[in-house]
């Protein structure tokens, strides 16, 4: 690994933090004056606060210097499991973490494997992490909205569900308009943040990236293409949430699974 | 291929309906029985069978079990002596025992959107004349009716347009749940003798649920009185009406609150 930082920046550094050592203690010397009694609190604070962020800006440079590709993917299918983790906190009828997970393993993997192999995004941890990230994190908002929208509309409508059922329907033709809506709850706000791009919405990736160096027009169509990598994925996510949640809200015999929303 | 195959044949053996046996039939929500021990046979020759009985009693699940909507906790549904529920497509035979909800509820969009419903899952294309002649049969003016958005209509329209909506699927077995208990009095005689055609003109065998009196002795010819998840009896409507005096009736709704605890504990 290149070294991460150079000598002269190191010193450079240093001296910025022994300068601005002067403000912690105009910060120290007022709460003493103050009688706050927070001197020893002030001082842990900063110089645990120091230490985590410099680790993690470490930890950042180690994965951005990945060019491993199965350490990246593993990475990102460490990024889904957490994100299913944290979806199946808020949903509260079936356990829906196995659902997440297979989810967000395929959508937002599977388009950034697209996106590797096609060449479009360049095969280093310092593009594919942070972008994977973007789309597994987006892809866990689009399924928890879908799964939310179509398990009230489902709670809602049971008594229209029913009397399609009782003429026959298959469990997915009974809910065919409550699929329709539920795909659309968050492709909706997402498409038409796409439509005012630009004029209305900087969005992070951009400013960061120009902050960063980048070139700005680089940046841009950079963050056009997250946008069709997150809609991709999130339909992805989307599509597959919502068959395997139909496959928990029906019995093998086309009936409600009553059980599932009695309590 | 196969399964196609499977299906016609299916449909075909259904086409005329000559009873229901329900063999010790128990449903259960959680811990508590709704059915208990069911045993009863329903056959075409009765005419309209009425299932009456007070609320809470478990009529409702009765209906709904025939038309696998739900599956019974134990025991076994049969149909024409032969075919056992438990292993019976669900859809097809939910297509030939149709229900009517309670509440009518209707698709979004015409009433012609909703006559057409049934059939068009079963891709049966249902032409212009056979979609007025069911809201004929409904007493529903097409002319009228056809292409109004279903969400404006009344009430007694409503449970008609639904009416006929079931009735688009030519079952043989139609359940009908409390089908008059919103409607006025006008709407419920135009109902009621709407079922009275559909007994001598199309054959259909009707399984009602009602909660009035006035209503069984009007419609059905013979009765199941349901209380507390179990059979009371089953008998032709007259000999109910003429064995009964109108307290005895009363008494029969009555008891169950009474006896409730009662009868829990005899179990």
């Amino acid at each position: 690994m290149a070294e991460i930082i150079s000598q002269s920046e190191f010193w450079e550094i240093l001296i910025r933090i022994l300068l601005s050592g002067t403000l912690l203690f105009f910060l120290l010397f007022i709460a003493f004056w103050q009688q706050l009694q927070m001197t020893r609190t002030i001082i842990i604070s900063y110089v645990r606060g120091l230490i985590q962020i410099v680790l993690l800006a470490l930890v950042l440079v180690l994965i951005f210097n990945l060019r491993n590709l199965v350490i990246i993917y593993l990475y990102m299918l460490g990024m889904a499991i957490f994100s299913a983790l944290t979806a199946r906190q808020h949903y509260r009828y079936v356990d829906i973490l196995k659902i997440e997970i297979v989810a967000l393993s395929v959508g937002g993997l599977g388009v950034m494997g697209l996106v590797t192999i096609l060449g479009i995004i360049e095969p280093t941890g310092e593009y594919l992490i942070p972008m994977g990230g973007m789309v597994i994190s987006n892809a866990m908002i689009w399924t928890t909205m879908t799964s939310e929208r179509l398990t009230s509309d489902f709670i809602k409508n049971q008594g229209l569900i029913e009397a399609s059922l009782s003429l026959g329907a298959s469990p997915r033709m009974a809910i065919h308009n409550l699929l329709q809506d539920a795909f659309k709850t968050p492709f909706n706000p997402s498409i038409n943040r796409v439509a005012i791009l630009g004029i209305v919405s900087i969005p992070g990736l951009l400013a960061g990236m120009i902050i960063g160096g980048e070139n700005p027009i680089v940046a841009a169509v950079y963050q056009v293409i997250i946008f069709l990598m997150i809609q991709s994925a999130g339909l992805i996510a989307v599509i597959i949430v919502t068959y395997l949640l139909i496959n928990k809200f029906f019995t093998s015999v086309d009936q409600i699974n009553y059980a599932l929303f009695s309590n | 291929m196969q399964l196609n195959l499977e299906v016609a044949l299916t449909l075909q053996e259904f086409l005329s309906f000559e009873q229901l046996t329900l063999n010790d039939v128990s449903y259960s929500v959680g811990t508590t029985q709704i059915l208990k021990k069911i045993n009863v046979t329903i056959t075409k020759d009765k005419g309209i069978t009425g299932i009456v009985g007070p609320s809470g009693s478990g009529k409702t699940t009765f209906l709904r079990l025939l038309n696998k909507l739900i599956s019974p906790s134990q025991g076994e549904i049969t149909l024409n002596n032969s075919y056992q529920y438990s292993t019976q497509p669900s859809r097809e035979l939910r297509k030939k025992i149709g229900l009517l909800h309670q509440n009518p509820f209707l698709f979004p969009g015409t009433v012609k959107a909703n006559v057409e419903y049934g059939p068009q899952i079963w891709n049966i294309p249902l032409s212009f004349e056979e979609i007025n002649n069911l809201l004929r049969k409904v007493d529903l003016n097409p002319l009228k009716y056809i292409d109004r958005i279903a969400s404006d209509l009344s009430g007694g329209e409503k449970q008609r347009v639904c009416l006929a909506r079931t009735l688009a699927n030519k079952p043989c077995v139609l359940l009908l749940d409390e089908p008059t208990s919103s409607l006025d009095i006008v709407s419920e005689r135009i109902v009621e003798e709407t079922l009275n055609k559909l007994v001598k003109e199309d054959g259909i065998k009707i399984i009602i649920v009602t909660h009035s009196l006035e209503q069984t002795k009007r419609l059905t010819d013979e009765i199941i009185f349901l209380k507390n998840g179990r059979i009371e009896t089953q008998t032709s409507t007259k000999f109910f009406f003429s064995t009964y005096s109108e307290n005895q009736i009363i008494d029969l709704f009555k008891k169950e609150k009474k006896t409730n605890g009662r009868d829990n504990k005899s179990e």
